[in-house]
C-alpha cells in the first residue's frame, strides 16, 4: 500500500463570540403569545410579593437569523460520527446512528407525549419497551430487562442497589465488599462505593492482561456482595474462564454483575446468562446505535435473572391479555431510580435496529466489529511505526484493543498526547486513551466497530502512520497542534481542584469574565 | 513560550564506571581510580546528552547553568545549548563529591526552575544534601546504582519529564526517595539500602484527554489512603508508622509531628514516639498492642527491608503479620516488576510468612490486590 | 437467515471486502475470529423475531405502533406533575437535528463547538439562577436534588436535610433513593409541612425542626403544587441563620418572573432543564442541574465533570475544555462513599441554552407573565365548576389543585371522559400523597390559549354536573 489519500481536512473556524457577546438591545429572538385580553379582565394584576424577580435577567438579545448562524457555526467546529471517524474513541463504540430512527424519534407521537398519561394512550410506546425487553432476554440469556437507568454508570449503580437489596432479603448483613478489576470501568467501583460498599480491585496480570486466577480466590470472601466485571475488558482482551470466576464467586453467595456496556463483540455470540452472571447491563447508546447525544441522555438498560426481577426499579412495563402497562405496585422493588420512564427515544431507536438487522444482522455486528479490530490491528502493527500491543500478542483481540505509543515517546519524544492533539487536524476525534490509572504508557484504545468500512480503517492507520512521521521529523508541529481545528488548545483549563486552580475555574461567563478579562 | 527558563545541569562524569568492572559502584577516589586504569571510559555525559537533547525544540529558552567542562559544559556546548558557568572548570577525573553540591546549590541561588542531574545513588545523595526539596530536579540514570525514585526510567524520559515541565504542559510535583546503599557492606555482598530523603519531582501526569479519564492528583490520593487508616484505628492501640511520602499524610490529617524517614508511633491519635530505632520500637511492642503500617519503599516493590531496617524480624514476628497494613497508590502498583511487592527481613522463614495476596489499602474504602514475594 | 445479507449498516459485509480483510487476518471461518472463546461459551439458540432489512417497510411498522400514542397533536394535555407541555422554538429543534451535534461524545480539541454550547448554556443558567459555577448535568431533577443533599452534608458535617412535604413526589422519591447506604442513609430527609390553605412551607413548622443538626432546607420554587413560595427569603434566613445550606429547586421557566435563587439566599440551586424548550419524550425530555455561587467550598462538592473555558496562545481565542479540576470527580475525602459521575444529559442542557438564548429576558418575563395569567384564569374557570374546590389561596404558577370530592367523581373518572374528548386532564394527586384523594393538579402553560382552558373547563363541567 497505501493507496490512500489523506485528504486536505481543516475545520470551520468561525471565531464565534460566546452567545451573550451577540446581543443586541432590542432584539428578540422568537414572539409568544399574548395574554387574551379577556383573561387579563379575569385574572387582574398578580402580586407575588418580593418573590418577583428585580434582579435584572442578564440573557441576551439576539434576532432569529442570528442565533441561528451561530448555531449552525458551532455544529461546524464539532466532531460527531456523522461527520468523522470515531474509531479513536473505544469503549464508547461510537457506530452509526441510523437517519430512520433518528427522525422517527422526532416524530410527535413519541416526542409530544407525557410520559404520565394513561396507559391506554401510551399503548404503542409500551409495545415498544416490551418487544425490545423480549429481544434483550434473548440477547443476553436473563429474564427481564428495565430501561430506566440513563446512562451506563446510572445502571451500574441501579445493579449495586440491586445487590444490596437482595443481600438484604437474604439477611446478609456481613456483605460488604465489591470486587472488580482495574480494567473493568471505574464506574463499577465509583457507583458501588456510593452505596458504602469497600472496593476490591485486581490489577491485571503483567503477562497476560487479565485478572490473575489464584489473586482473584484470594479477594473472594464471605464479605464479597458481588463481582462487578467487564469481559471482554477494555484491552479487547476476552477472559475464557469467566464462567469459572462467577462459579467462584457463587460459591461464595455473592451476585455476579455484569458490565456489558459495550457488547458489540459479543452479540448474537455468547450471552451474560449462559455464564452464569446474575445483572448486567448493555449502554443502548454504545451497543445499540443510539447516538451519544454530545454526553447524553443514553440508556443503560439492565437485564436481571428470574431471582432478581423482583428487585428490579419501578415502574416495569408488562402485558396482560394484550394490554399493556405500567406495574407500580412492587413491594420488593428498589423503587424509582429515575424520572417517569426513563430514555424512551432511545429504546425506540435499539428497537428499531434490532428489527432491521434481526438476529443475523446482529451477529454480523459482533462478527464485524471483531474483524475490523483485528484487520486494523495487523494493520497498525505492520505499519505505523513507534506502537506496541500490550499483554498476551499471540492472543487474538475482540472489539478493541489496548495499544500503546510507548516506543513511539522512546524514538521521539511524542506519545499519546501529542498524536492525539495532531489527529485532531486530520478530521478525526482524540484517542480515548485508558480508564485511570494507566496500566500501560502512553496508551491508546481504537474500536472500528462495525459501522466502519475497509476503507476508512484504511485511512485510519494511513493517518496514524503519517502522525508517527511527523514525530520524528517536526515534533514541535506536532506538540504545538491542533493547528487546522476550529481552536487552539485552551491555555489555563485548571488541572486539579485545589484551591489555588479554582482561581482559573470559568465554567460561565461570569466567571470568566471575573477570572479572564 | 517566553519567558526563558533556568535549568542547572549536573554530571557526575565518574557515575556508572564502577559497574564496568563489576563493582558495585563507583563512590570512592580508589574505585574511580581502580576503573580508569582498567581503561574505562566514561559514559555518563552519553547519557546525559541524550537526555538534554531532548530539550533543543526549547533551545533558546532555555539557560544552562551548570560548570565548564565535564560536569555539563562541555555537552551543553556541543548541543549549542546557552550556558551559564558558574565557577571554574572541571575537568574529567578531577571532580568531586563536594563539587556536586557546590554546583547543585548554584543553581539553587541562581533561582534555576529545574535541575537535571546525571548519576546515581551517591548523586542523588548529594544533590539532595544541596538543595533538599527546594526545587524540581530530575535524574538522569547513568549510575550503578539506581534505587532512587528520583530517577526517570531512561536518559529520554528524564529529558522528557523535563521538556513537560519547562513548557508548562505539568506544573504538578511530587516527592520522590532518595536511596542510597552503604557501599561498603554493598561490596562485600550486604544488601543495605538506606532512605536518606525526599526530593521534589515533576509529577509524570499526562494531560487528561478524555470524559472517561478521571485520575486523581496524588494528593487527594494520599489523603483518601490516610483517611482509611484513621478510620480504623483502634482506641489504645499503638500504631507504628512507617517511612515514606505515602504514610505521611496519616500523620498530617492527624495533626502529630512526623520524620519522613523514619518510624513514628502514634496511640489514641497521639504522637508517642519520633524516629523511633529498633529497641525503641521493641519496648513498645513488647508494651502495648501494635500495628504497622507500611509502605513500598523503593522501584522494587519492599516492604520491608528497605529503609526501615529498625523494624526487625522479632518486632514483625510480635505484631504479627496480620497487625501490618500495606498502603500505596494503585499507580505505584502498578509500577513495580511484576506487579509485586516484595519483604526481605533477612530471616528467611518470617518473609515466607509474607508469600501471597494482600489487600493493600489504595483508598478510602478501597484495596487492591497484590502479591507479595520474597526477596527472590 | 441468509449469510450473504448485505446490512447497509455493516458495510464489511460486502462479501468481496469481507473475503480479503478475512484473509488479512488468517482466518478461514467466522469462528476461527473467535478463537479465544470456548466452545461452552457460545449460543445459537436465539428465539428472535423476523428480521425487517428494508428501510420502508421498518419505518411503517414501527409507525404502525406508535400511531397508538396520544401526543400533542391529537390531544389537548393538561398534564404536568415535573412534565409539561410548553411551547419549543424552531430554533432549538434545528439544532437536535444536526448530526454533528447528536452523534458527538467524548472529544475535546475536535469539539470546541460542543464545548462553547455547553458552556454557553451553563452562562445562561448562571444569570437565570444568579449561580456562577455549574457541572456536567444530572440525569434529571431527582437525580440532582439527591446530589444536592449529598452537598449539604459534606458541606456541612451534618446530616438532616429538611425538605418541603410538598416537595415533587417523583424527584423526593429519586433523590431519597439515593442516599440508601450498606449502613445507613447517607443524608436523613425530614419533611417540613405545608400550609394546608396557601400550599407555602409552614414556617413555625420549619423553626421547629431547623436545628445545629440541619445540614440543609430545600425548598421547590413553585413548588409541586403549583404556588409560589413568597416566603423564599425568609426560609433562606432562617437556613442560614441554623449553620445550614440553603437549596432552591426550581422551575427555570418561572424564573423570568420569579427572583433568581441566588438572589434570595440560596447557597445551591437545583432542579430540572425540562421546561427550557425540551420535549416530553415520554418522559425522556429531562435533565438535572447543579448551580453553586462562586465559592471555592461549593465548588469542590460538585461530582461531575465540568466545561471550562479558557484563553488559547491566540489573543482574543477562548477554548473549551471538559478536564476542568475532574480530581473532584468519583472521589470524596473525608466521608465515606464517593458519588459516581457518567454519561447523563448533555443533549438536553445544549438545548435550554439554545431556548434561553431565543427567548432573551423580554421572552421569559413574558412567558412567566403569559403563563401565570392563564393559570390564573384556568383556576378562576375550575372554580366555578360546582363540587370543584381549588385548594391554595396565592397566585399559581403553571399549576393548581382542584379538588373534585364534591363532584362525586374520582379523577380517573374524569380523566377517562376526557380521554373521550381527545383531552388528556391533570395529573391524579391520589397517587403520589395519601391526602389528596379525588384531586387533580392541573397544568396550564403559554401552549393552552382561552379556547384552549374553555374547552377543557367546559368539559369537566360537564362530566362532572
Amino acid at each position: 500500500m497505501s493507496n490512500t489519500v489523506i485528504r486536505e481536512f481543516h475545520q470551520a473556524r468561525w471565531n464565534e463570540p460566546i452567545v451573550t457577546e451577540l446581543s443586541v438591545k432590542g432584539e428578540r429572538g422568537v414572539l409568544l403569545p399574548e395574554p387574551e385580553e379577556e383573561i387579563l379582565a379575569e385574572t387582574g394584576e398578580l402580586d407575588i410579593g418580593d418573590i418577583r424577580r428585580k434582579t435584572p435577567l442578564n440573557l441576551p438579545e439576539i434576532n432569529q437569523p442570528r442565533l441561528v448562524r451561530h448555531y449552525s457555526r458551532l455544529t461546524q467546529e464539532m466532531m460527531g460520527s456523522d461527520n468523522t471517524l470515531g474509531i479513536s474513541q473505544g469503549t464508547c463504540t461510537l457506530k452509526y446512528n441510523p437517519k430512520v430512527q433518528e427522525h422517527l424519534a422526532l416524530d410527535s407521537r413519541i416526542a409530544d407525549v407525557h410520559p404520565l398519561q394513561d396507559c391506554s394512550t401510551m399503548q404503542g410506546i409500551l409495545e415498544i419497551m416490551y418487544r425490545t425487553d423480549l429481544m434483550m432476554r434473548e440477547l443476553a440469556g436473563m429474564a427481564k430487562f428495565s430501561f430506566l437507568p440513563s446512562g451506563g454508570g446510572q445502571a451500574i449503580y441501579t445493579n449495586a442497589q440491586i445487590v444490596k437489596k437482595y443481600h438484604e432479603a437474604k439477611g446478609n448483613t456481613h456483605k460488604t465488599e465489591i470486587v472488580t478489576t482495574l480494567h473493568s470501568h471505574p464506574v463499577d467501583a465509583a457507583a458501588s462505593s456510593t452505596l458504602g460498599y469497600k472496593i476490591i480491585t485486581l490489577m491485571p496480570d503483567p503477562v497476560t492482561g487479565l485478572p490473575n486466577w489464584d489473586e482473584y480466590n484470594a479477594a473472594l470472601s464471605d464479605k464479597t456482595a458481588a463481582i462487578f466485571i467487564t469481559n471482554p475488558e477494555d484491552t479487547g482482551i476476552f477472559n475464557d474462564r469467566i464462567d469459572e470466576f462467577v462459579a467462584a464467586a457463587h460459591e461464595k453467595g455473592a451476585v455476579c454483575v455484569y458490565d456489558q456496556a459495550n457488547a458489540n463483540a459479543l452479540l448474537g455470540i455468547a450471552r451474560a446468562g449462559d455464564a452464569g452472571f446474575d445483572l448486567m447491563h448493555f449502554n443502548l447508546h454504545k451497543t445499540f446505535s443510539a447516538p451519544h447525544g454530545s454526553d447524553g441522555p443514553g440508556c443503560g438498560a439492565i437485564g436481571c435473572g428470574e431471582e432478581f426481577v423482583n428487585f428490579m426499579p419501578k415502574p416495569t412495563v408488562e402485558k396482560k391479555d394484550d394490554f399493556y402497562y405500567l406495574d407500580h405496585d412492587r413491594s420488593e422493588s428498589i423503587g424509582i431510580v429515575k424520572f417517569y420512564m426513563g430514555n424512551v427515544p432511545a429504546v425506540l431507536k435499539a428497537y428499531m435496529w434490532c428489527r432491521m438487522l434481526g438476529i443475523e444482522g446482529l451477529k454480523q455486528v459482533a462478527v464485524t466489529s471483531v474483524m475490523n479490530n483485528q484487520y486494523m490491528l495487523a494493520e497498525i502493527l505492520e505499519k505505523v511505526p513507534g506502537v506496541a500491543l500490550k499483554y498476551d500478542t499471540g492472543k487474538r483481540r475482540m472489539e478493541q484493543t489496548r495499544l500503546s505509543f510507548e516506543p513511539l515517546m522512546e524514538a521521539t519524544g511524542c506519545g499519546a498526547v501529542d498524536v492525539n492533539h495532531r489527529i485532531v487536524d486530520y478530521g478525526i476525534s482524540e484517542l480515548w486513551m485508558s480508564h485511570h490509572p494507566f496500566t500501560v504508557p502512553e496508551p491508546f484504545t481504537p474500536e472500528p466497530c462495525e459501522s466502519y468500512n475497509k476503507d476508512d480503517i484504511d485511512y485510519y492507520v494511513e493517518v496514524l502512520r503519517r502522525i508517527s512521521e511527523e514525530c520524528k521529523t517536526d515534533p514541535e508541529m506536532v506538540k504545538s497542534a491542533p493547528h487546522k481545528a476550529a481552536r487552539h488548545a485552551p491555555i489555563g483549563i485548571p488541572e486539579t481542584s485545589s484551591e489555588e486552580d479554582f482561581e482559573k475555574l470559568a465554567t460561565t461567563w461570569r466567571a470568566y469574565v471575573k477570572r479572564f478579562k | 513560550m517566553e519567558k526563558v527558563k533556568k535549568v542547572g545541569f549536573v554530571i557526575n562524569p565518574v557515575a556508572g564506571i564502577g559497574g564496568k568492572v563489576g563493582l558495585k559502584g563507583s563512590d570512592g577516589r580508589e574505585i574511580q581510580e581502580e576503573a580508569m586504569e582498567k581503561g574505562i571510559l566514561p559514559e555518563a555525559h552519553i547519557k546525559a546528552e541524550r537526555a538534554l537533547r531532548q530539550l533543543l525544540p526549547l533551545q533558546n529558552n532555555i539557560e544552562i547553568i551548570t560548570f565548564k567542562g565535564a560536569m555539563g559544559g562541555d555537552s551543553a556546548e556541543a548541543l549549542g545549548f546557552r550556558a551559564e558557568f558558574a565557577g571554574g572548570e572541571k575537568k574529567y577525573g578531577h571532580t568531586e563529591p563536594a563539587d556536586t553540591e557546590a554546583l547543585a546549590e548554584t543553581a539553587l541561588r541562581e533561582n534555576a526552575d529545574l535541575i537535571l542531574f546525571a548519576g546515581g545513588d551517591g548523586t542523588a545523595r548529594n544533590i539532595y544534601r544541596a538543595v533538599g526539596n527546594r526545587v524540581p530536579v530530575i535524574g538522569i540514570p547513568a549510575g550503578v546504582k539506581i534505587h532512587s525514585a528520583v530517577y526517570a526510567v531512561t536518559p529520554e524520559s528524564a529529558g522528557q519529564a523535563a521538556m513537560q515541565y519547562l513548557q508548562g504542559g505539568t506544573q504538578k510535583t511530587r516527592e520522590a526517595e532518595v536511596m542510597d546503599l552503604d557501599e561498603e557492606l554493598y561490596r562485600q555482598g550486604v544488601v543495605a539500602p538506606r532512605l536518606y530523603g525526599y526530593m521534589v519531582v515533576p509529577e509524570n501526569r499526562q494531560k487528561m484527554q478524555n470524559v472517561k479519564m478521571r485520575s486523581v492528583s496524588e494528593n487527594v490520593n494520599l489523603d483518601c489512603i490516610a483517611t482509611d487508616v484513621i478510620k480504623s484505628m483502634e482506641e489504645d492501640v499503638v500504631y507504628l508508622i512507617g517511612a515514606g511520602t505515602t504514610t505521611r499524610n496519616i500523620m498530617e490529617i492527624l495533626g502529630q509531628d512526623y520524620t519522613l524517614i523514619g518510624i513514628d508511633a502514634v496511640r489514641n491519635g497521639q504522637l508517642i514516639g519520633k524516629d523511633l530505632d529498633e529497641p525503641g520500637i521493641w519496648d513498645i511492642v513488647s508494651k502495648y498492642r501494635c500495628e504497622i503500617v507500611l509502605t513500598v519503599i523503593g522501584g522494587q516493590g519492599h516492604i520491608l527491608g528497605r529503609g526501615n531496617q529498625q523494624i526487625s524480624p522479632r518486632i514483625v514476628r510480635k505484631v504479627g503479620v496480620s497487625g501490618i497494613k500495606i498502603v500505596a497508590t494503585k499507580e505505584k502498583l502498578l509500577s513495580l516488576p511484576l506487579h509485586r511487592l516484595l519483604v526481605d527481613t533477612g530471616d528467611a522463614e518470617l518473609d515466607e510468612e509474607f508469600r501471597g495476596y494482600v489487600r493493600v489499602i489504595t483508598g478510602l474504602d478501597e484495596r487492591t490486590m497484590c502479591a507479595v514475594g520474597t526477596a527472590d | 437467515m441468509n449469510n450473504s445479507t448485505v446490512y447497509p449498516y455493516i458495510p464489511n459485509t460486502a462479501p468481496e471486502t469481507k473475503k480479503r480483510m478475512m484473509e488479512r487476518i488468517s482466518a478461514k471461518t467466522e469462528r476461527e475470529i473467535f478463537d479465544v472463546i470456548p466452545e461452552r461459551l457460545l449460543y445459537d439458540g436465539f428465539d428472535f423475531p423476523e428480521a425487517i432489512h428494508d428501510e420502508y417497510s421498518l419505518k411503517r411498522h414501527t409507525e404502525e405502533i406508535l400511531a397508538k400514542n396520544a401526543n400533542l397533536s391529537t390531544h389537548l394535555c393538561f398534564r404536568g406533575a415535573g412534565c409539561a407541555p410548553h411551547f419549543i422554538p424552531a430554533t432549538v429543534d434545528e439544532l437536535m437535528k444536526r448530526g454533528e451535534f447528536v452523534t458527538a461524545y467524548t472529544s475535546d480539541l475536535g469539539d470546541q463547538g460542543r464545548g462553547q454550547l455547553q458552556f454557553e448554556y451553563q452562562s445562561l443558567m448562571g444569570e437565570l439562577l444568579d449561580m456562577e459555577v455549574i457541572a456536567f448535568p444530572q440525569y434529571d431533577g431527582g437525580s440532582s436534588l439527591g446530589h444536592a443533599m449529598r452537598m449539604c452534608k459534606r458541606l456541612t458535617g451534618r446530616k438532616k436535610i429538611l425538605v418541603a412535604a410538598s416537595m415533587n413526589a417523583f424527584a423526593l422519591d429519586i433523590a431519597k433513593n439515593y442516599q440508601n447506604q450498606i449502613d445507613g442513609d447517607y443524608c436523613d430527609i425530614v419533611l417540613v409541612d405545608y400550609d394546608k390553605e396557601t400550599g407555602l412551607l409552614d414556617l413555625g413548622d420549619l423553626e421547629a425542626k431547623l436545628d445545629g443538626a440541619t445540614a440543609g432546607v430545600i425548598i421547590e420554587n413553585p413548588t409541586f403544587l403549583g404556588t409560589i413560595e413568597v416566603n423564599g427569603r425568609k426560609i433562606g434566613e432562617m437556613a442560614k441563620a441554623a449553620g445550614a445550606e440553603f437549596a432552591v429547586y426550581a422551575d427555570p421557566v418561572s424564573l423570568g418572573v420569579i427572583e433568581a435563587p441566588g438572589s434570595y439566599g440560596a447557597t445551591i440551586a437545583c432542579g430540572d432543564v425540562h421546561s427550557l424548550g425540551i420535549h416530553m419524550g415520554a418522559g425522556a425530555g429531562v435533565g438535572g442541574y447543579v448551580m453553586v455561587k462562586d465559592e471555592y467550598r461549593y465548588a469542590k462538592e460538585l461530582k461531575d465533570m465540568m466545561y471550562a473555558a479558557s484563553p488559547t496562545c491566540v489573543e482574543g481565542e477562548i477554548g473549551f475544555s471538559f478536564e476542568a479540576s475532574f480530581d473532584r470527580t468519583s472521589y470524596e475525602i473525608r466521608e465515606k462513599s464517593a458519588e459516581f459521575t457518567g454519561t447523563s444529559a448533555g443533549m438536553h442542557t445544549a438545548a435550554a441554552g439554545v431556548y434561553l438564548a431565543t427567548m432573551g429576558p423580554e421572552g421569559m418575563k413574558e412567558l412567566g407573565e403569559l403563563i401565570m395569567h392563564r393559570c390564573a384564569y384556568a383556576k378562576k374557570r375550575f372554580s366555578r365548576i360546582k363540587g370543584v374546590d381549588v385548594k391554595l389561596s396565592g397566585v399559581s404558577f403553571k399549576e393548581f389543585v382542584a379538588d373534585f370530592s364534591g363532584t362525586g367523581k374520582t379523577v380517573k373518572e374524569i380523566n377517562e371522559r376526557l380521554l373521550e374528548k381527545n383531552i388528556i386532564g391533570g395529573f391524579d394527586m391520589s397517587e403520589v400523597y395519601d391526602e389528596m384523594e379525588n384531586h387533580m393538579l392541573v397544568c396550564v402553560t403559554e401552549i393552552h390559549s382561552k379556547e384552549d382552558i374553555d374547552r377543557f373547563a367546559d368539559a369537566v363541567a360537564e362530566i362532572t354536573g
